[in-house]
């Protein structure tokens, strides 16, 4: 492509996560849950939580 | 003195490790992940790879693996457990050491000879190494940026924690926090560090400085070991 002046990468991570639950509120607990105390390491990782459509079996 | 290597699904320097273990004088035997029995091992040590892939993060998975209740407990009794490399990582995210190994500084997965100066000889690991002795041993890393913040680095060096720092020509391979490439926990019977001492445990393998560190192991696990069978006779 012709781009000489990158000289670093480092890619960052995106994680989906289907979760059962009743209320949008009731999912974003054990999603924040689950990302502090496993998907993230909060001593050097941020993280963000956004919601998708509720999707029903 | 019996010396239980853990091997994890991906644990790539296990054997190395129990070669290095045994060379120092310990019998040794592998113990698998799945097993929550220690096999009455005196020290443990969780060797160098790619645990579980290193899916997620290093280590984030390994910490899940049944036998690390065990090695927990083990750890809170007191026991010995060395991290090597991977096994450092797995500490780190077990909580069991501070802090947290992040991708090197250069981006890059870093093998080579380094030196590591001993910071503190008053831990089972470094016992009988004076402090400032320089010992060389190789690392074979892309996540070895040893990280915490300031305050907390402040704390782990006023408690003698750090037991290792990168030091001579060489110098930091992967960024650590002031050059740090192995620490304790605050009762110092836990330690991990990046470079491989297994890997240099004989001449022939170009050093055996990281026998050193082994031998300091195996004799404190003997003495506390010694100190436990009066205890319970």
């Amino acid at each position: 492509m012709g781009v000489t002046v990158v000289h670093g990468v480092r890619i960052g991570k995106r994680v989906d996560l289907e979760v059962e639950a009743e209320h949008a509120d009731e999912a974003r607990k054990v999603v924040d849950q689950l990302s502090r105390d496993l998907i993230a390491n909060p001593l050097v990782e941020k993280w963000e939580i956004e919601e998708f459509e509720a999707v029903r079996a | 003195v019996k010396v239980g290597v853990v091997v994890f699904p991906g644990s790539n320097c296990d054997r190395d490790a129990l070669h290095g273990a045994r060379l120092a004088g310990a019998q040794a035997e592998l113990i698998w992940h799945e097993d929550t029995d220690l096999h009455g091992a005196d020290a443990v040590i969780l060797p160098g790879g790619f645990a579980h892939g290193d899916y997620l993060r290093a280590g984030a998975i390994a910490r899940f693996s049944p036998v690390m209740g065990s090695v927990r407990a083990h750890a809170e009794r007191g026991g010995l457990v060395l991290g090597i490399c991977n096994g450092f990582q797995v500490l780190t995210e077990a909580s069991l050491l501070p802090g947290v190994l992040r991708r090197n500084a250069t981006l890059r997965f870093e093998h080579r000879w380094v030196r590591l100066g001993v910071q503190n000889q008053d831990t089972p690991f470094t016992r009988g190494i004076p402090v400032g002795t320089t010992l060389r041993m190789p690392i074979a890393h892309g996540e070895g940026s040893y990280y915490l913040p300031e305050s907390e680095l402040d704390a782990v060096e006023d408690a003698g924690q750090v037991a290792f720092r990168y030091v001579g020509p060489e110098g930091n391979p992967n960024g650590s926090a002031r050059d740090i490439a192995g620490v304790t926990n605050a009762a110092r019977n836990v330690c991990g560090l990046m470079p491989h001492p297994e890997r240099a445990s004989e001449a022939l393998l170009g050093s055996d400085d990281g026998l050193l560190l082994l031998r300091s192991l195996v004799e404190s696990a003997a003495a506390a070991h010694t100190i436990g069978v009066e205890a319970a006779a």
